[in-house]
């Protein structure tokens, strides 16, 4: 074994230009990488931390009173997240439904001989109170109040959110597992040259009886060592450009001093470098025929 | 120990072996030689197949190797032990790496892989040598430190390709004993060569590989 890491290191010293871009290539391959992933692991962490909503529905009962009508409306004005509040009658709802209905099917509610739906409040938060107020404490005082049917929050709000959350996710993970599949790649040239140029020298090996294995040892370790410098080269690149990062943009927004790198992330990426850097070897020397 | 029958190796289509057949007994030290061209490295790259023939069949210790297993390849050529024409040292590493390389692929450990090439590289006369690398070496010594390579691993059957190319008859003379001594111990040995010092008066076996006649590749075995 120890003679395997002898000649890997001292094939890698003989080499060392070829071997430093390519080091070089694999830690800007494994850095971006590692941007897609604190962008998709961000972006659900920030995601998480969002109030579940902006915005709430109260919904009045049928036989609610105007004067559980006046109280309601009273106790969410004097409610201090409360932006804005507004009153929309069943009959409103009804022709808000038609508008959205349009001409052609607006005969569908014409059967109808009483209105079907409900008298609500359109309750609008206040941004900077929606993270420290639970909107859900809000809801359910306000369902406990006679004449209030239902609370809605805004749902669709939230839709839109996961939605976008999930295009990040979607797309992130698919930058990083091209950016990997880059680094394998980078790290697959490196070794296929230090291979080609020591041909003569594997061709005696096999000669003299070596298996399969005991020629590729030495370039296995070659990636992985090559992936190893390139992984830690990545990781000491996030903390740099986090810090910029954050003492530029960051500091302008509140909701970005929730962001951060993973220090797991950033330990994965020298194991994420051996990784590639010996896939990539695997696959630069591929089967070796005796 | 080896056994060619009716053996038939064209390269490019022009026919170097053909029809070729000859054996070598176990325990025996023998001579294979004829004109330059004649095909001798042919027939050694043929036994530790580095070469397949086209026809016939060729046994080593009893096996057919015209059907061995890719995987079985390495095994083979460990039970050989090759003094290639054209030396085939490592020029990046120190004579001690390069007479090493043969018992570390044979997975022996440290301690005893130091002693051994020692051993053999004082029975080469190049103890002194072992640290140095091969371009500093002349070609004699080069020479020396392929057989030292060949031999140290004690390998059942030596292959050894015009072994005293570049040595003076002394040095020559010297290996030569060495061989004999190896032989003495058991393994089988086959030497390809144009010196006929080497193999006159020896007693041994000696194959004549005559080129270029129709009928088949001529194997004369003569008594030196
Ligand atoms: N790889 C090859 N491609 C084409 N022809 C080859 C190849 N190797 C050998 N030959 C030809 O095959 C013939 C036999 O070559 P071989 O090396 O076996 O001869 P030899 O008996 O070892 O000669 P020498 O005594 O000079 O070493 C020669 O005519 C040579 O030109
Ligand atoms: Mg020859």
């Amino acid at each position: 074994m120890s003679y395997h890491v002898k000649t890997a290191l001292s094939d890698l010293w003989k080499e060392k230009w070829i071997n430093l871009l390519g080091c070089l290539s694999m830690g800007v391959g494994l850095f971006m990488a590692a941007l897609a992933l604190a962008a998709v692991i961000n972006s659900n962490r920030v995601a998480s931390a969002l109030p579940e909503r902006f915005s709430l529905t109260v919904f009045l009962k049928q036989d609610a009173t105007p004067a559980d009508i006046a109280q309601i409306q009273n106790a969410l004005r004097s409610d201090k997240p409360v932006k804005s509040v507004a009153f929309i009658s069943s009959d409103k709802a009804l022709a808000n439904l038609k508008e959205g209905l349009g001409n052609k099917y607006s005969y569908l509610l014409e059967g109808l001989d009483s209105n079907p739906l409900q008298a609500s409040f359109d309750v609008k938060l206040r941004k900077e109170y929606v993270r420290t107020v639970s909107v859900k404490a809000l809801a359910a005082s306000l369902k406990t109040m006679s004449g209030v049917d239902s609370v809605n929050y805004g749902k669709g709000f939230l839709d839109t959110i996961q939605k976008v959350v999930h295009a990040v996710s979607e797309a992130g993970l698919a930058l990083f597992a091209g950016l990997l599949a880059g680094a394998v790649f980078i790290c697959y040239s490196t070794i296929k040259i230090l291979f080609y140029r020591k041909s003569d020298e594997i061709e005696t090996l096999k000669l003299l009886g070596a298996t399969g294995w005991f020629v590729r040892a030495p370039f296995l370790l070659e990636g992985a060592v090559m992936g190893f410098l390139g992984g830690l080269a990545a990781g000491a690149a996030c903390f740099g450009a986090f810090d910029v990062f954050l003492s530029g943009v960051g500091g302008a927004l509140p909701l970005l001093t929730n962001l951060s790198i993973p220090p797991a992330l950033v330990a994965g990426l020298p194991v994420a470098g051996v990784l590639a850097g010996m896939a990539g070897a695997l696959i630069a020397i591929g089967r070796v025929r005796p | 120990m080896i056994k060619f029958e009716s053996v038939s190796k064209s390269y490019d289509g022009n026919m170097v072996l053909n029809d070729l057949s000859f054996h070598v007994e176990k325990g025996e030290l023998a001579f294979l030689t004829g004109p330059s061209g004649a095909g001798k490295t042919t027939i050694l790259k043929l036994i530790y197949h580095a070469l397949a023939p086209e026809a016939g069949a060729i046994y080593i210790n009893g096996q057919n190797t015209c059907f061995i297993k890719h995987s079985d390849i390495p095994w083979l050529r460990r039970a050989i032990g090759i003094v290639f024409q054209d030396f085939r040292l490592l020029l990046t590493k120190t004579v001690f790496e390069n007479v090493a390389l043969a018992l570390r692929i044979r997975g022996l450990d440290e301690r005893e892989i130091k002693a051994r090439v020692m051993e053999t590289l004082k029975m080469v006369g190049l103890r002194h040598k072992s640290d140095n690398f091969p371009q500093a070496l002349s070609g004699g010594e080069q020479q020396r430190v392929v057989i030292a390579r060949a031999i140290a691993a004690e390998p059942m059957l030596i292959l050894a390709d015009e072994p005293t190319g570049n040595l003076d008859p002394e040095t020559a003379a010297g290996i030569m004993s060495s061989f004999k001594e190896i032989n003495a111990r058991g393994a089988t040995i086959l030497i390809a060569t144009h010196n006929r010092d080497l193999y006159h008066n020896s007693g041994r076996k000696v194959f004549r590989i005559a080129s270029g006649t129709a009928a088949g590749t001529v194997v004369r075995q003569e008594e030196s």
